[in-house]
């Protein structure tokens, strides 16, 4: 009971803080902030950043154009090069070797823009645009539709809550969200705690080491998922009228089954294969020594 | 002109792709001509099938997966002391993603020759199944080409520790000690229960993850 | 330039490459590796793409290639030039595709039951209500049997009966997943 509280209280503080974040930067950023750079850009051109430090907000739009707003410090200068058709490069360079100090910015971009976004510890905040974005210990916040995702963090947090048909997410010892409607989905931690409460989710791989991961939704007919960890918990919190396929496995952990008034299919002190309702998903759940947890909310 | 009566599903999409007998072509183009509806029907079929044709699913890089092929080929061979010849010539100075890919391609051989253990075994000369410690053994071997490589690659991400920041790299070398921890345990349960698929799987799933969270880290410098 | 690029480049482009492939088949028959990369190298680019298309998923993809020239490796000596060497890895991989999906538990050839109701996996927020996705991305929203039929027969030019052999469903079921599979791109592209 503790543990759906508390997943439920994590996504919704998080959902909280990223529509909160997303209504400011949105409705007053871009327009206040002063112009930088902007240049005709087709849709489908690729542009590549690098954001050091601070604060980056990408926003698709229907424009055939990329409009820069916002500020860089005085110790660095902005690097723009590029053309409509074969696409811009955008970086932020210390002109010296003092320590980076933070930019804010706001791009503005066509939806079918291909991103490539690379920082240290920025924030970075992504709306209706895909690609791939990377930071070592900053945070990185998706929404809106994309046609893919590519997400990447040595360290820091990633915040998912797209629609998109692939999105792939990689972080170690961060906290990863995965929310919105992606279908398929290969997400991972280190050591970091994976949340996923997606519905729509037809292929999911999701995988830890020593992180735990929670699952709290649904499972949409004839999904396939997997789940493994070697010590984290995989704690599955599925609607009573789930109808999947389970089978459970650990070599040295425990499995604590939910669903105690069905009869498992096949039951030992380290497996476990259930099916609940027609049994019309696959999800498969591998762990080392953490506990596996099956709970009917 | 508008029409009460238009093409069947059949008509339509026959007309679209041109599979419908002289006869029938000649009824459903006799309509088009003058059905708009039934016209933009065609049409919209026609475009779904031009734009599957014309799209390209992506031309990734894939002479990485070359190393590997190579690989599960030379051990479906009868074993030479020169089959495993190692990389081409000019790999080390192939840049540090490269390298990593194929750490990557290490860690696919791995899986694939574990996921196949049940279905594929090496034959004996005389073409008996060997036994399970012979399949075992061909995992591990694919175990050394995968620590070969991952020994390769860190000495290459070496280098790159120079740009890296402190932050970065403690939180690389952390997770590396996360990983092999359980990589080390993994094998070592493996050893005692040689024929668990789902240990297997895992010992895979790991491998898979160290490779990526070292692509990860060439990213960081 | 490398050994291997040298002898693509000589299949590709210059006059007498029917003869220098038929050589370097020949050469990868009787076990020379070195051969083989280069039959590999002039065709995986096409292998590749049709894996992709047919499975939707990048990583997968890129596993049923390497399948795909294991066995093109391991069954190459039944090759006689019947047929173009393209073709016969084009339908090698179809084969192994489709065998691979069978030994998996998973239900490989899902169909599109009720083209109405197609299950777009659409709850949750969709902030782009009239963004259309492109070809690629409509492609993996298909279920995966019709998916297959679709790629098979519009993209790489198989007939109904030649998929109904291949992947063991009936020919008029081919038939009707294909129509039901353009008429669900039809909608997913917002056409």
């Amino acid at each position: 009971m503790l543990a759906e509280r508390r997943v439920v209280a994590l996504i919704a503080i998080s959902a909280l803080i990223s529509l909160a974040a997303r209504h400011v930067n949105a409705q007053g950023a871009a327009a206040n902030e002063p112009l930088l750079r902007a240049r005709a850009l087709r849709a489908g051109s690729p542009v590549k950043m690098f954001v050091p430090s601070g604060s980056v907000r990408l926003i698709g739009w229907d424009r055939d154009s990329i409009d820069v707003r916002g500020q860089i410090p005085a110790s660095a200068q902005l690097l723009f090069g590029g053309s409509d058709s074969a696409g811009y490069k955008l970086v932020v360079e210390q002109r010296d070797e003092s320590a980076t100090k933070a930019s804010r910015l706001v791009i503005h971009m066509p939806r079918k823009s291909q991103i490539s976004i690379k920082t240290a510890d920025a924030l970075v905040e992504v709306t209706d645009v895909g690609g791939w974005f990377y930071t070592v210990s900053g945070r990185i916040r998706i929404d809106g539709a994309m046609a893919s995702l590519d997400v990447e963090a040595m360290s820091g947090d990633i915040d998912l809550d797209a629609t998109t048909p692939w999105a792939r997410a990689k972080t170690g010892k961060g906290h990863l969200v995965v929310r919105g409607s992606p279908q398929d989905v290969d997400a991972s931690t280190i050591g970091g705690t994976l949340d996923i409460a997606a519905a729509s989710i037809m292929h999911g791989r999701f995988t830890s080491v020593t992180g735990d991961i929670h699952y709290a939704s649904t499972i949409a007919p004839h999904a396939l998922f997997e789940f493994s960890t070697h010590s984290g918990t995989v704690d599955l919190l599925l609607p009573h009228d789930v109808s999947a396929r389970l089978e459970l496995s650990t070599v040295d952990g425990e499995i604590d089954n939910g669903f105690t008034q069905l009869r498992p299919a096949a039951a030992g002190v380290h497996n476990l294969q259930l099916s609940l309702g027609s049994g019309a998903a696959d999800v498969t759940v591998r762990t080392f020594k953490g506990t596996v947890r099956l709970r009917a909310r | 002109m508008t029409h009460t009566v238009h093409l069947t599903e059949d008509q339509l999409q026959g007309a679209a792709d041109a599979s419908l007998d002289a006869e029938q072509m000649r009824v459903a183009y006799g309509h088009l001509a003058t059905c708009e509806s039934c016209a933009a029907d065609v049409a919209r079929l026609r475009t779904v099938m031009t734009r599957a044709r014309e799209a390209n699913p992506g031309a990734p890089s894939l002479d990485g997966l070359w190393p590997a092929i190579r690989s599960r080929i030379e051990e479906s061979k009868v074993v030479r002391p020169d089959a495993f010849a190692g990389p081409a010539a000019g790999a080390r100075s192939r840049p540090p993603w490269l390298a990593i890919g194929s750490v990557a391609l290490a860690a696919t051989l791995f899986v694939a020759a574990l996921a196949q253990m049940q279905g594929w075994r090496p034959r004996s000369s005389d073409g008996s199944q060997p036994s399970a410690d012979v399949a075992f053994a061909s995992a591990a071997d694919s175990t050394r080409v995968y620590e070969d490589e991952s020994r390769r690659l860190l000495n290459d991400l070496e280098m790159q520790r120079a740009m890296m920041g402190p932050s970065a790299s403690a939180s690389l070398n952390g997770d590396l000690a996360i990983i092999d921890r359980s990589i080390a345990e993994q094998k070592e349960a493996l050893v005692r229960d040689p024929h668990n698929v789902a240990l297997q799987r895992l010992l895979a799933a790991s491998y898979r993850e160290k490779v990526e969270l070292l692509r990860r880290a060439n990213n960081a410098g | 330039m490398s050994r291997v690029n040298e002898k693509v480049a000589a299949v590709q482009g210059d006059d007498g490459a029917a003869a220098r492939l038929d050589a370097i088949v020949q050469r990868a028959q009787s076990g020379d590796v070195d051969a083989f990369e280069a039959v590999y190298r002039a065709h995986v680019s096409a292998i590749h793409a049709l894996c992709r298309r047919m499975c939707g998923d990048d990583r997968e993809a890129r596993d049923l290639v390497q399948d795909v020239f294991v066995r093109a490796w391991e069954r190459l000596r039944s090759f006689r030039g019947q047929s173009t060497l393209a073709t016969w890895l084009h339908r090698l991989a179809v084969n192994v595709v489709l065998e691979t999906w069978r030994a998996s538990k998973r239900e490989a050839l899902r169909m599109i039951d009720d083209p109405e109701g197609l299950a777009f996996g659409a709850t949750g927020r969709n902030t782009n209500a009239d963004v259309a996705m492109d070809i690629a991305a409509a492609l993996t929203r298909l279920p995966r049997g019709s998916r297959t039929v679709f790629v098979l027969h519009d993209i790489e030019g198989y007939s109904h009966d030649e998929i109904a052999s291949m992947t063991g469903i009936a020919t008029g079921t081919s038939r009707t997943q294909l129509f039901r599979a353009r008429r669900a791109l039809v909608t997913l592209l917002r056409l």
